[in-house]
């Protein structure tokens, strides 16, 4: 396992208003968290924390439990059972669920986006929604789509951008915004060279900056880079700590 | 290496033989009773009404006439803009054109098949306008005039339609034209209104009007004069098909047969949202209204901020909803006390909140993005979208209701109540809709079930309730409200024991709007 050296790279984080995590609780930790499909155990009972300045990164082959395990972690879906905690509140409970997701940002395997939305506009509506539309929002933006390579296509649709493109434009909505936890799924897939080396370059930051990442991979070389702490799982149990 | 098209179609005949003559003959029997019964209906009819039916509709064929085949046609044009009347299926695009073929050996029989067709209804469509318009069957020139014009035309709008399905650039003009050919039909129903001068220009105008030239009772040059144009311009439709079958893009038949299998799926999932889904996508790569609105800094105008982005981008919707809700709502003060103007005003108003929640119906689509993106519970970004459509409706509909006063629509003891209702009127209209609106195109399972366990027919009407049933809910409420203001003794006590009353509803509305999950 790689130590990774959490160190401030890009400056794209600097600007932003970090939430930190309440005292002494972990950015991230799940007790039981489980999910089954009928008689089929998509991930068994999962115990997870994760504090600040640590890349946990949960690795496994396709179909092992990742995603699902992302999608409990983020509320996508609901637990069979278990808990998720983002900064001591549940992300499957309202209202506390609202405080947990203000602390939580998602890049998902499938880039969730508005089909009647611009790259730019998504960037706005985020700013907007988590109450950091600034008067340096603009600069902001402009900052991220630079970053990623995105300036050329700020007013493209994301029915006119490429998979690697939509990629970039969800990862830019989760670094618009203020967070203490990223969550990462599958994050470098269709991503060029460029744009891997400057996704590294955050999640250092990141954690330089007392944040906390979970990646989800099954790329060896990025986790490598990056995690701090690897766990592996398998027909969604973890098999390796 | 090429290969014969006709070889390959031939082959793909052997390995997907289709329809055995065994079961044509079993298509063309039930097609043959079909039309015999309702032939034999529909003539009993005709002994009946036909002569008074002739005498109602002689007078407006050339009103009626012209300006319907120029609507049929600009409708043929634009289907040629997204589907057309050559289509492949997907697999057959995957393989087929892209294999060493000839495209037009491919493309040439589909096209050739769609021309006869449509040739073939034309003429059967011109014998039968021929006989409504009174040219009796002695006269067979006439009866035979009008069908080659019905040919003609056929011919013409499959060649016509053909070139915009191949040139990407003509269906943009199509697309781009239509608002300005909409204002041309209305200056051919005016000018057919007219005698002398203005009613020949409009049978002279172009190929809608030379299709009715025939049928210009006393003028038989003019007639012979228009099927020559007509012919004419068929002639040229068919040599362009024949030359040009080859030379339509892959790209052009991928696009429409993806847009088609899509909609078949969603016709046959009976999903509505998801026909008109890939109807819509179809033109979006085409259309884009470029326009930025500042983001607010307040989080709770973020909601409406995106719901005016996508209304601004679409203005043609935001124009005709709000349109609609005015209008609505000045039917609706302008008789309060008619059954007539309470539904259609009630369903007006309805229809226009629908329309104007297409943000909220995109949010419906792809439940998981807000999920991931904005900070809120799915119910609560529900409700947010609903804020908009009912500014914009309270705001249409304030300025309707003061200019029906002043134009002394509404009358002045009325106005101040309807001003009273128009709050929770729209309130409960826009959240019912949204309700509605939440649950996507796709009947559920759910629903399914119960409807197909009814043996006594019943299934149709739960599936019509589950539609309808938060529209019918709200219809009805309003209905009720707004009677209340017209048959009460004084209108402001009844405007106010209304108001109340669906503000209440309104309220029970928006807490199940709310508690919505994906």
């Amino acid at each position: 396992m790689t130590q990774a050296a959490p160190q401030p790279t890009t400056g794209l984080l600097s600007t932003l208003a970090l939430q930190p995590a309440r005292e002494s609780v972990a950015v991230l930790e799940t007790y039981g968290l489980t999910r089954e499909y009928g008689p089929v155990v998509a991930l068994a009972p999962l115990d997870l924390r994760v504090d600040a300045g640590e890349c946990l990164a949960l690795m496994g082959p396709n179909g092992s439990g990742k995603t699902t395990a992302a999608a409990l972690i983020c509320g996508l879906l609901e637990p069979s059972d278990g808990v998720a905690e983002v900064c001591g509140f549940s992300i499957h409970q309202e209202p506390a669920a609202v405080s947990a997701r203000s602390h939580l940002a998602y890049v998902p395997d499938a880039p969730a986006l508005y089909d009647d939305m611009t790259v730019s506009d998504h960037l706005h509506l985020v700013a907007a929604a988590h109450g950091v539309a600034g008067d340096d929002l603009e600069e902001r933006c402009d900052q991220l789509l630079v970053a990623l390579g995105l300036e050329e296509r700020a007013l493209f649709l994301p029915t006119q951008l490429s998979r690697g493109m939509r990629q970039k434009t969800a990862i830019a909505c989760a670094l618009i915004r203020p967070f203490s936890l990223l969550v990462l799924d599958e994050p470098v897939v269709g991503l060029d060279r460029r744009s891997v080396d400057v996704l590294k370059g955050i999640v250092r930051e990141a954690l330089g900056t007392g944040r906390a990442v979970l990646l989800m991979t099954h790329s060896d070389a990025f986790a490598d880079e990056v995690a701090t702490r690897t766990l592996h799982i398998e027909e969604g149990h973890v098999v390796e700590r | 290496m090429s290969v014969e098209a006709r070889d390959v179609l031939a082959a793909r005949r052997e390995l997907a033989p289709g329809k055995s003559v065994l079961e044509h003959a079993e298509a063309i029997y039930i097609a043959v009773l079909t039309v015999g019964i309702l032939g034999s209906i529909l003539l009993g009819v005709w002994h009946g009404l036909g002569p008074f039916l002739l005498d109602l509709i002689r007078p407006y064929r050339v009103i009626v006439g012209v300006p319907a085949v120029f609507l049929i046609g600009l409708a043929v044009l634009r289907f040629s803009t997204w589907q057309g009347f050559v289509s492949f299926s997907e697999a057959d695009c995957a393989h087929l054109l892209t294999a060493p073929v000839p495209r037009a050996g491919l493309v040439w029989p589909r096209l050739r098949n769609a021309a006869l067709l449509l040739g073939f209804v034309g003429a059967a469509t011109g014998a039968v306008a021929s006989l409504a318009a009174g040219i009796h069957m002695a006269h067979l020139g006439g009866v035979v005039q009008g069908a080659a014009a019905g040919l003609a035309l056929g011919l013409l709008l499959v060649a016509a339609g053909w070139q915009v399905q191949r040139l990407p650039r003509v269906a943009v003009w199509v697309l781009r034209l239509t608002m300005p050919a909409l204002v041309l039909a209305g200056v051919l129903v005016l000018g057919s209104r007219t005698e002398g001068v203005g009613r020949q220009a409009v049978l002279w105008s172009g190929p809608w009007g030379w299709a009715l030239l025939p049928f210009n009772a006393g003028n038989r040059v003019s007639g012979l004069a228009g099927l020559g144009l007509l012919g004419t311009l068929a002639v040229g439709g068919w040599v362009s098909l024949s030359r040009t079958a080859g030379s339509c893009s892959l790209e052009t038949f991928r696009a429409r047969a993806r847009t088609r299998a899509r909609m078949v799926a969603g016709l046959y999932s009976l999903d509505s949202r998801a026909v008109v889904k890939a109807r819509r996508e179809s033109r979006s790569a085409r259309w884009q209204v470029r326009l930025r609105l500042r983001v607010p800094r307040h989080t709770g105008l973020v909601v409406p901020w995106r719901g005016a982005l996508n209304l601004l981008r679409s203005p043609v919707r935001l124009i005709w909803s709000a349109a609609l809700g005015g209008g609505a709502i000045l039917i609706l003060a302008a008789a309060p006390g008619r059954p007539g103007s309470l539904l259609g005003g009630s369903v007006a108003l309805y229809l226009a909140a629908g329309s104007l929640l297409e943000p909220l119906r995109l949010e419906a689509d792809a439940p998981a993005v807000s999920r991931v993106l904005l900070p809120w519970s799915y119910g609560k970004v529900l409700w947010l979208h609903c804020l908009l459509p009912a500014v914009i409706l309270i705001v249409v509909g304030s300025a309707a209701l003061a200019g029906g006063w002043a134009a002394g629509l509404v009358e002045g003891s009325v106005v101040a109540g309807a001003f009273v209702l128009l709050i929770p009127v729209v309130a409960v209209m826009v959240l019912a809709a949204g309700l509605s609106a939440r649950r996507g195109g796709g009947i559920p399972t759910s629903i399914l079930t119960l409807s197909g366990g009814d043996p006594v027919g019943g299934g149709v009407v739960i599936i019509l309730l589950w539609a309808v049933g938060w529209a019918l809910l709200a219809i009805a409420a309003v209905a009720v409200g707004v009677y209340a203001l017209g048959s009460s003794a004084t209108a402001s006590s009844g405007a106010v024991s209304a108001a109340v009353g669906l503000s209440t509803l309104a309220l029970v509305l928006r807490r199940v709007l709310v508690a919505s999950s994906r």
